[in-house]
């Protein structure tokens, strides 16, 4: 059989669905977590960087510091420049410059005017006073600070010397860091600059207008109020290009932005590395999302294979015979539920066997109630024939009058036999109903003229009171004659010499589209109360009718329920009783009675 | 010619057979009995032969073949067919070519003198 099944497509579909859109969410999730930790490690880099250039311009500058301070406190130094003594003085420090590592090296006296100046002794007796760094010495006080010097930057320090708490000159030390110090500690990418006193010193960022840095400095003024969160790293835009920036202030911590040291990462290098991590991340989650369809494809096919088993076995159950079994293809649910098809479809051929071969019995047993009636209709013909040529024979009327009561009580015996055998052709499904519009009038008519003889006979008066307008009934019109007759029979019977059978009829609009009401109305004996509700039970026992079966008013229900109609009584014991039947009118009617509205 | 006329009976219930002929004879009409159909196959049928009076089950087929029969060999003739049970599946419309009238059985002596009246007195089709 071939694979065909709907449901399976559509839950192959689901699965891949579900499988990409967990596949998905999962790869943007580990977008995202790995973007994040990349920008972090990214950040810690450029605070590293910047870290370092921080330590290594702080070990400078202490060198520096330290080595100014040392040769100011040596009392050595202060006893010759008091006294003047120059030379001496020169002879004394000049192994200190190559000891300390220092390559400006100058001492003035108490009035800033240089006395040695060892690295360019040409400068000798100049007046450096204005000079910051001696200005605040001059003034007992030690300073650094750092300058540009042509391609150099130049760390500088200066300390007051003291002769016995007398000023008596100053300590100039200073030391030249080549700019290629600063793009050393950069890594690849990562961009350096140090801006001393508000000044831009060092720039390693590369095609980057002063401009656009200082653009950065002012913005930092901005920072200046809240210098806890200038510290962040931000994301800036410089010129055309954007970067992850930190900034690290150097020392003064009462002024932390006058100097600082400023790093940048470009982030196109670092979009690069993302965009890797992306095509990655997305190729990988590709190829597993192409491994889970096939297999997705592979595992559904059992199920769908099943599912095609089971809708095409349900199909045939439904259209065809229980024919067989379906096969059991997948060891799953489907399965199982295929194996319980299997079990319900084999206990349904079971019940349909045995259903059929007791619709077999009953339909034999119809058929062979059938054989009995005609058995005994057709010598019954000749019975009654034979007693009405006799009527013509000259007989004393008393002999004339038994006669046709024998006739008579012959109707009886036909009604019952017909009762019978409608019963079992409807029970055993032989009877085929035939619905047609039926005049009411024109039927009770007919069956009033049959039965005319026997109320005759009873001394009962028989008539229809039928209005002439009563529409045409929808209903299989033997039925409605069996019920009829059953109920005139009846009445007939409950009915003394003396009384009255009437048939009324009436058009009632509801319910939809509308219902005729007949009543076949006798001033009979009445049924008790407690008789009627059971009264159109089947096999019911009448202990005061002895000759009848009790199969009249059950047919009467089944036939008149079959018709889709009601049957009910109303009686007064003693007054009489009204048997009302209620069955649809015809459709051609109602559309009539619809358009004539 | 109402009265005095030919009508042919075919009935297998003897009972049935004599009292028809009983009633018919003294209604006035000839009758000619027959318990089966088998004496159609030879015999040949009277020329003046007005109604058939045919039961549905006979021994040697039903009552509408029989009926084709007759209406070939003398198609003025008109045909009552009676019968306690026609089959459930039997289709009175579709046998109309050939039965002109249908009288369950029981009927009554008077059904039958009137539907035979009837009969004789309406033209041959």
């Amino acid at each position: 059989m071939k694979v065909k099944s709907k449901v399976g497509v559509k839950l192959l579909g689901v699965n891949l669905l579900s499988l990409f859109v967990a596949l998905l969410g999962l790869l943007l999730i580990i977008q995202y977590l790995a973007t994040g930790q990349i920008l972090e490690w990214h950040r810690q880099r450029v605070e590293l960087v910047a870290r370092l250039v921080l330590a290594e311009y702080q070990g400078k500058l202490q060198q520096v510091m330290q080595a100014a301070s040392l040769l100011a406190d040596n009392p050595t130094y202060g006893e010759l420049l008091a006294a003047g003594e120059i030379a001496s003085l020169r002879n004394l420090i000049r192994p200190m410059l190559k000891a300390t590592g220092l390559q400006v090296l100058t001492i003035t006296d108490s009035q800033g005017i240089i006395q040695v100046r060892l690295h360019d002794p040409k400068g000798v007796g100049a007046n450096i006073s204005a000079n910051p760094l001696v200005r605040a010495s001059l003034k007992g006080k030690t300073a650094s600070r750092m300058t540009q010097w042509q391609d150099s930057i130049a760390l500088s320090a200066t300390a007051p010397i003291y002769l016995e708490e007398r000023l008596v000159g100053v300590v100039l030390a200073g030391v030249f860091i080549d700019k290629s110090f600063v793009e050393y500690l950069s890594r690849p990418g990562a961009e350096v600059a140090v801006f001393y006193g508000k000044r831009l010193v060092v720039n390693s960022f590369q095609n980057l207008p002063e401009k656009d840095l200082a653009e950065v400095v002012k913005s930092l003024d901005l920072g200046e109020s809240t210098p806890g969160t200038a510290l962040r790293v931000q994301q800036l835009k410089l010129g055309s290009q954007d970067y992850t920036l930190t900034y690290l202030p150097m020392g003064e911590e009462e002024k932390p932005w006058e100097n600082f040291i400023l790093v940048g990462v470009n982030r196109r290098e670092l979009d690069q590395t993302l965009t890797t991590l992306k095509l990655v991340i997305f190729g990988v989650g590709g190829a597993a999302a192409l491994v889970g369809a096939i297999l997705s494809v592979g595992l559904s096919q059992g199920m769908r294979r099943q599912i095609a088993h089971l809708t095409e076995g349900t199909r045939r159950a439904a259209s065809e015979e229980l024919a067989g079994d379906i096969p059991v293809t997948s060891r799953d649910e489907l399965g199982e539920l295929a194996e319980s098809f299997n079990a319900m479809t084999q206990a349904l051929r079971e019940k349909t066997q045995q259903l059929q071969e007791e619709r077999d019995r009953s339909v034999a047993n119809a058929e062979f109630l059938s054989m009995i009636v005609h058995d005994i209709k057709a010598p019954l013909t000749g019975v009654r024939l034979t007693i009405e040529a006799l009527e013509d024979e000259t007989l004393p009327p008393e002999i004339h009058q038994k006669l046709k009561g024998i006739i008579q009580r012959s109707e009886g015996l036909l009604l019952h036999l017909h009762n019978v055998l409608y019963l079992s052709r409807f029970e055993s499904g032989l009877l085929a109903l035939r619905p047609e519009a039926v005049p009411p009038a024109f039927l009770v008519s007919r069956l009033l003229h049959h039965f005319a003889p026997l109320a005759q006979h009873q001394g009962v008066q028989m008539t229809s009171e039928l209005p002439p307008d009563l529409p045409a009934l929808w209903v299989d019109e033997p039925s409605l004659e069996r019920v009829l007759a059953n109920l005139i029979v009846n009445a007939l019977e409950a009915t003394p010499r003396g009384g009255s059978i009437t048939v009324l009829g009436r058009l009632n609009p509801e319910p939809e589209p509308g219902e005729v009401e007949l009543v076949v109305a006798d001033t009979g004996c009445g049924i008790p109360l407690k008789d009627q509700e059971n009264l159109f039970e089947k096999y019911r026992l009448r202990p005061h009718k002895g000759s009848s079966s009790g199969l009249g008013l059950y047919i009467c229900k089944t036939l008149v329920e079959a018709n889709k109609g009601r049957i009910w009584v109303e009686s007064v014991p003693g007054e009489g009783t009204k048997f009302h039947l209620a069955l649809p009118v015809a459709r051609e009617v109602t559309e009539e009675l619809a358009q004539v509205a | 010619m109402a009265m005095g006329s030919n009508i042919l009976v075919i009935d297998d219930d003897a009972g049935t057979r004599e009292a028809l002929a009983d009633i018919l004879l003294r209604a006035g009409y000839r009758v000619t009995l027959l318990e089966d159909e088998s004496p159609l196959a030879t015999a040949k049928l009277a020329p003046d032969h007005r109604v058939a009076v045919v039961d549905y089950h006979l021994p040697s087929g039903n009552g509408v073949e029989v009926a084709a029969r007759l209406k070939a060999l003398n198609p003025g003739l008109r045909v009552v067919l009676i019968s306690a049970e026609l089959p459930q599946d039997f289709d009175l419309n579709f046998a109309a070519h050939v039965v002109d009238r249908f009288l369950a059985k029981p009927f009554s002596k008077d059904a039958i003198l009137e539907v035979v009246a009837q009969l004789c007195h309406s033209e041959s089709p």
